[in-house]
């Protein structure tokens, strides 16, 4: 590969830089170093040096990356490292130099992921590292809250809208919502419900019945009264409240107008209307 | 290769492989989900509900109402063609419903799984049942929208049909659920803390707990299945979309998130039937349809034992306990689950859900 043609290709021209991103420029050395090997340029002890530098760039990012982004690296990167480390002289003391350190790491990766995860597993139930975890997380809270307290503070002196505020506006959206959507089911509930619309007609039938039902509610309380008066006869005169001696004059037969159809129905609770409704007095028979 | 270039084939064959594989790595997988054709028939706050109609015409007339947990998006039950639970039993002939909570914003703080159980499951079963003209209703709940389904179930046996639940956490006794019991101990988190810091909690810290469960495997493996791919030239979609899933969480309602772990992990209220929604105790043993209750040996999310006693709980006599051979996720989506999975609830269902006259 020519001198040209390698800073084309490797990421080194700006018009490849998007088709082959190379931000630490680790791909340009590798091939550089490929391609020495090929034409007896680069020793193995270069193509050595190469892979230790690859690996010590790698293992800083990678612990970069767990110990910014996640915030753990107190409890899992120096499991990571020990496995940069473990990776590294694995390949550092063999004669030969994996072409591909990419399918090297894969293989690698397969033949010892189980001890890794039983590692992890282990460290992860230790109760140095619980109380670590526990303690960032605790001080993470801590400080995310404060920030937003002083956050809000700060916009609200300066009057500008706060996350709590529209959070608050939204809210009351939400309750809006809430009650169009109860119209709403409401709306669907009659349409495609059981219930049917209340006509004139309906109305007027269920007028009548009501004042059926009511004129017979009264003849019940005016035969039990008229029973009641009958019985006070035999109570002392302590024993007779004041809606008694209204009606204590009246001697008539207390229900022998009712056939008492509703106690022979036996209906009780909800039913009691329709047995109401059965009830018939020999009149109207 | 490019006119003009110099490079060897086999150069810039891995070159594009590694442009690939670091592209991903840095922007994020992409890919399209969630491609089952579907419809909005509710919505309420940020909740959504879909039917996804059988376009050869409905086989089945109970309708399947699928609940998803408050926690990552369901589009993990329709991910992509081929590889969708969804698509399946819509191509059964089934009538598929997904209630989708949405993303929470901050004026959802205080939304807990009483509202969620009563005010938003519970209207989206009567939207089902007149969506579909039907009588009864099967819930299919996977995960945490496992947890909620049994809840609903228990409060409001009446119309349910069947009870499907899907690697669902249910005992949460510390023995029984791992790390997770261990990370939730009252001793090393207090709930109210994180909610009173952060209202919902955010996505991130419940990703990273996750993928903490098992760190080699999702921060490690989970690339190297990627690179392992890309250099073998298989196929990458499913990754993509697997990966896009696992990142892209939502935010934990802060009030939701403290029940969750004081109530469910901390005390484990539910099996003790001391879970109260709005004053309603949630009995699991008034659950009397018929119930599949699916597992995962290898589920280090929700443990097989935290699911086992879900069947002892209930009251159903038609009831199934199925292991499979699998962990949370891939349970649902990939081979196995088409293999597994898939047939099981279609068959399971097939039996229980009547024949469209």
């Amino acid at each position: 590969m020519t001198d040209k043609a390698k800073t084309q290709e490797a990421g080194g021209s700006s018009s490849h830089e998007k088709r082959y991103p190379d931000p630490y420029g680790l791909y340009q050395q590798w091939f550089d170093a490929s391609d020495g090997v090929r034409k007896d340029k680069v020793s193995p002890a270069e193509l050595g040096e190469l892979w230790r530098r690859w690996f010590e760039a790698t293992a800083g990012l990678q612990g970069e990356g767990l110990g910014t982004e996640s915030g753990l690296s107190e409890s899992v990167a120096p499991l990571w490292a020990e496995m940069a480390e473990d990776l590294s002289a694995k390949m550092l003391s063999e004669e030969t130099f994996p072409e591909d350190p990419l399918r090297y790491f894969l293989g690698w990766y397969n033949d010892t992921n189980e001890r890794w995860s039983e590692a992890a597993d282990e460290l992860l139930r230790e109760g140095e590292v619980l109380e670590a975890v526990s303690h960032f997380l605790e001080t993470y809270a801590r400080s995310q809250g404060e920030l937003r307290r002083v956050s809000e503070e700060r916009l609200k002196k300066l009057q500008v809208p706060t996350r709590s505020d529209v959070a608050r506006v939204a809210g009351l959206v939400v309750v809006v919502e809430n009650k169009v959507d109860r119209i709403e089911e409401a709306f669907e509930e009659f349409i495609h419900g059981d219930s049917e619309p209340a006509t004139a007609g309906a109305v007027g039938g269920l007028e009548e019945r009501m004042d059926r039902l009511e004129g017979k509610m009264d003849r019940i309380l005016a035969a039990l009264e008229k029973l009641g008066a009958g019985d006070e006869r035999d109570l002392p005169e302590t024993g007779r409240g004041p809606g008694t001696q209204r009606d204590a004059n009246k001697t008539d037969t207390p229900l022998e107008g009712l056939s008492l159809g509703l106690i022979e129905a036996g209906h009780v609770g909800v039913g009691a209307q329709g047995a109401m409704e059965g009830t018939k007095t020999k009149e109207e028979d | 290769m490019e006119r003009g270039s110099t490079m060897p084939p086999e150069v810039e064959d891995t070159l594009e492989k590694y442009a690939e594989g670091t592209r991903i790595m840095f922007e994020g997988a992409k890919a399209r989900t969630g491609q089952t054709a579907r419809e909005v028939v509710w919505a309420k706050n940020k909740a959504r509900l879909y039917r996804y109609e059988p376009s050869a015409g409905k086989k089945h007339p109970v309708p399947i109402l699928m609940v998803y947990a408050l926690i990552n998006k369901p589009y993990i039950l329709d991910l992509m063609p081929g590889n969708s639970l969804i698509e399946h039993l819509v191509g059964q002939g089934f009538d598929v419903y997904l209630l989708d909570w949405g993303v929470p914003g901050d004026e959802d703080e205080n939304l807990s799984f009483d509202d969620y159980v009563l005010d938003y499951l519970q209207p989206a079963t009567r939207r089902v049942l007149r969506a579909s003209r039907a009588e009864e209703y099967t819930l299919f709940g996977y995960c945490m929208g496992g947890t909620m389904s049994a809840m609903h179930a228990a409060l409001f046996p009446e119309k349910l049909e069947n009870l499907i639940l899907l690697t669902t956490p249910i005992d949460f006794a510390p023995e029984k659920i791992g790390l997770l019991g261990l990370w939730t101990n009252e001793k090393y988190l207090d709930p109210d803390l994180l909610v009173e810091s952060f209202g919902n909690v955010p996505s991130e810290i419940i990703d990273n707990a996750m993928q903490m469960l098992k760190p080699v495997t999702n921060y490690v493996g989970t690339y190297a299945t990627m690179w392992e791919r890309i250099l073998e030239e298989k196929p990458m979609e499913t990754w993509e979309a697997m990966n896009k899933w696992v990142k892209d969480g939502t935010p934990f309602p802060g009030a939701a998130f403290k029940q969750w772990i004081r109530d469910f992990y901390q005390q484990n209220k539910l099996v003790k039937g001391e879970i109260r929604l709005r004053g309603h105790r949630v009995d699991l043993s008034s659950i009397t349809c018929p119930i599949l209750n699916i597992a995962g040996k290898q589920d280090h999310i929700c443990p097989l034992p935290q699911t086992e006693s879900t069947t002892e709980l209930v009251s159903s006599e038609d009831k199934e306990f199925l292991v499979l051979d699998a962990g949370h996720v891939g349970l649902l989506t990939g081979r196995s689950a088409k293999k597994d999975l898939w047939p099981k609830v279609g068959s399971w269902l097939e039996e229980r859900s009547g024949n469209e006259s």
